[in-house]
């Protein structure tokens, strides 16, 4: 009865542990080049505490000036000044 | 040969110019120049502007950056350097971000350092140099 009880056991963490092997593979492959950046745009406007959500695209406007499409509908301007100061504004062509 | 010169170096100006874009033309001025990303994750590490998770999370983002950019010069290129190069300016945006109310020593620091410490992390024998 009790052998039964750790193959019931076993039994369990065999898919357990397979699952955790499958997503340590996914995790181990290279993000690619636009979830980096979306991910690191929306950090910048949560930064300035605006309301986005996740990023859903982006623009490249010019170096350092980026357009951001945001989950929330809101679309900004993330900018650096010629101070060095990032600027995080609702983009004024969608306005 | 010189009336060359003087037709070649003005062409060179204006490409630098134009893959700085407006940014960080007037920079404040600072008594201590950071010259390279160690000396920035340092100063980050002291900074009482960002918080200890925060803190993680960039310094994280940097080794991450890094591991990328030793690929791209070891030959396993994942990304162009031109994504390479977005990719270090949007972290640097991020960091900025977190630093331009609350320390704006560093803050100046970073803005001096910008695409001096770029030009190391894009030359392979700079690179190889300093990491």
């Amino acid at each position: 009865m009790k052998q039964l009880h750790l193959t019931a056991r076993t039994a369990l963490a065999i898919p357990f542990f397979g699952a955790l092997l499958i997503a340590c593979g996914q995790a181990t492959e290279p993000p690619s080049h636009d979830e980096i950046m979306r991910e690191d745009l929306g950090k910048i406007i949560s930064v300035r505490e605006s309301n986005c959500g996740s990023v859903l695209g982006y623009t490249v406007d010019d170096r350092m000036d980026f357009r951001v499409e945001c989950e929330s509908g809101e679309v900004y301007r993330i900018h650096v000044s010629p101070e060095g100061r990032v600027n995080v504004d609702p983009h004024e062509s969608d306005n | 040969m010189i009336l060359m010169l003087l037709f070649i170096l003005p062409l060179i100006a204006v490409t630098d110019d134009f893959d700085r874009g407006a940014a960080l033309q007037s920079c404040p001025s600072v008594e201590e120049e950071i010259v390279d990303l160690g000396r920035l994750a340092a100063g980050l590490k002291k900074s009482k502007a960002v918080g200890v998770f925060e803190k993680l999370r960039l310094k994280s983002a940097i080794d991450d950056l890094l591991a990328r950019l030793r690929g791209y010069h070891d030959g396993t290129r994942q990304y162009s350097m031109l994504e390479l190069q977005q990719q270090y300016d949007v972290l640097l945006i991020r960091i900025a971000a977190n630093l331009q109310h609350k320390d704006t020593v560093l803050h100046g620091q970073l803005c001096n350092a910008w695409f001096m410490i770029w030009q190391d992390l894009e030359d392979p024998e700079r690179f190889a140099e300093r990491f």
